[in-house]
């Protein structure tokens, strides 16, 4: 992957980004997806997003929610997983975009500190 | 019936909205054609009472997703019904024998556990099994994650959870699941009524007070009344005392 590239999943409810240039996994619309075996390209292009990072000696991934209207529980599941990954890789930081105008934001996002407390988690 | 926690026996006798779901025609997206309709159809009532229509349709989606899962067979029945400034969501269907006992052990936990404890065990334990396939996807069995949502309910949006453990006429296994959602009007009529406790109170005491005080003024005059008549006596004994 270099610079420019950018990495996609779309569907007619939501949005999957990732873009290198910017550091940044954008996710938009509306995710209700079947547990995590209907979660796992997700996962995997974030993954491969943090591995972008990590190995081009970035020193911060942002994951912007702030387009992302709706998440079910699975879905939580599936950023808390990303956490532990980005945690468990040590070097690479991670700030966490978010909106209160989506209402699962403020209340969903801010266990992500216990996890990982140098996260920066700015829900605005 | 077993129950696990402040369950309402008349929430489907008082509901103000009964839906039924054939489970033949509950696909996936079932849970979010419904959530969103709900959403839309109580807006009103809920701006009413401060709560957000968005954490309803979190609700709603929550507990229809894990009834699509864990039904199986016949409906899915919904009700949904505005009870002590809170909204009571009520979802009720048959299950397996098998499930029904899983289903009981995930709800004991969910009541009686700390809840961001759980969410860090549920967490942690998905990441190590992250690779392995879901459990929801065998024949019987309850995913990993089940609670999770139900787990965020109470930990995130102040909701209280109660389960009941039936069996129907026909002697089939039936889960109902119950969450209420609190409205922030009743937070805040508790805590008018924890005002209103404090002021009776103050005012309790200011009565002992003043209780306290008559019989103290009371006393004080039977002090100068005693004074009085030592007075009396003691000019009728110089009196005698002349004569």
């Amino acid at each position: 992957m270099n610079a420019n590239s950018s990495e996609k999943i779309s569907t007619p409810d939501f949005e999957v980004r990732f873009t290198a240039s910017e550091r940044c996994v954008f996710l938009q619309g509306s995710l209700r997806l079947n547990a995590a075996p209907e979660y796992e390209p997700i996962a995997e292009l974030m993954e491969s997003a943090l591995q972008h990072v990590a190995s081009s000696g970035q020193s911060i991934l942002v994951v912007d929610l702030r387009a992302l209207k709706f998440l079910n529980s699975s879905g939580i599941n599936l950023l808390y997983q990303f956490v532990l990954k980005v945690k468990k890789i040590g070097n690479v930081g991670l700030r966490v975009l978010g909106s209160s105008s989506n209402a699962w934001q403020p209340k969903s996002l801010s266990n992500m500190v216990k996890f990982m407390p140098a996260i920066e988690l700015e829900i605005a | 019936m077993s129950v696990l926690g402040e369950f309402n026996s008349n929430a489907q006798r008082d509901a103000e909205l009964l839906l039924t779901l054939p489970l033949a025609l509950a696909p996936w997206d079932a849970a979010n054609r419904v959530s969103v309709f709900l959403e839309a159809w109580l807006s009103g009532a809920l701006l009413a009472r401060g709560m957000a229509s968005a954490d309803v349709n979190f609700a709603v989606n929550e507990l229809m997703e894990n009834a699509i899962k864990y039904a199986s067979e016949g409906s899915i029945e919904l009700t949904l019904g505005f009870e002590n400034s809170g909204l009571r969501i009520a979802i009720s269907h048959p299950v397996t024998a098998d499930r029904a006992q899983r289903y009981r052990e995930i709800a004991a936990t969910l009541i009686t556990d700390d809840a961001s404890e759980l969410f860090a065990q549920i967490i942690e334990r998905n990441a190590e099994s992250a690779n392995a396939p879901s459990l929801s996807a065998q024949p019987g069995g309850v995913s990993t994650g089940a609670g999770l949502g139900l787990l965020s309910l109470k930990m995130d949006y102040q909701a209280s959870l109660a389960f009941a453990f039936t069996l129907d006429v026909m002697g089939a296994p039936h889960v109902t699941t119950q969450i209420w959602l609190p409205s922030p009007d009743s937070v805040y009529v508790h805590s008018l009524a924890d005002q209103a406790t404090r002021q009776m109170r103050v005012a309790d005491q200011a009565t002992r007070q003043m209780r306290l005080a008559d019989q103290a003024t009371r006393q004080m005059r039977l002090a100068d009344q005693a004074t009085r008549q030592m007075r009396l006596a003691g000019r009728r004994r110089g009196k005698e005392n002349l004569q």
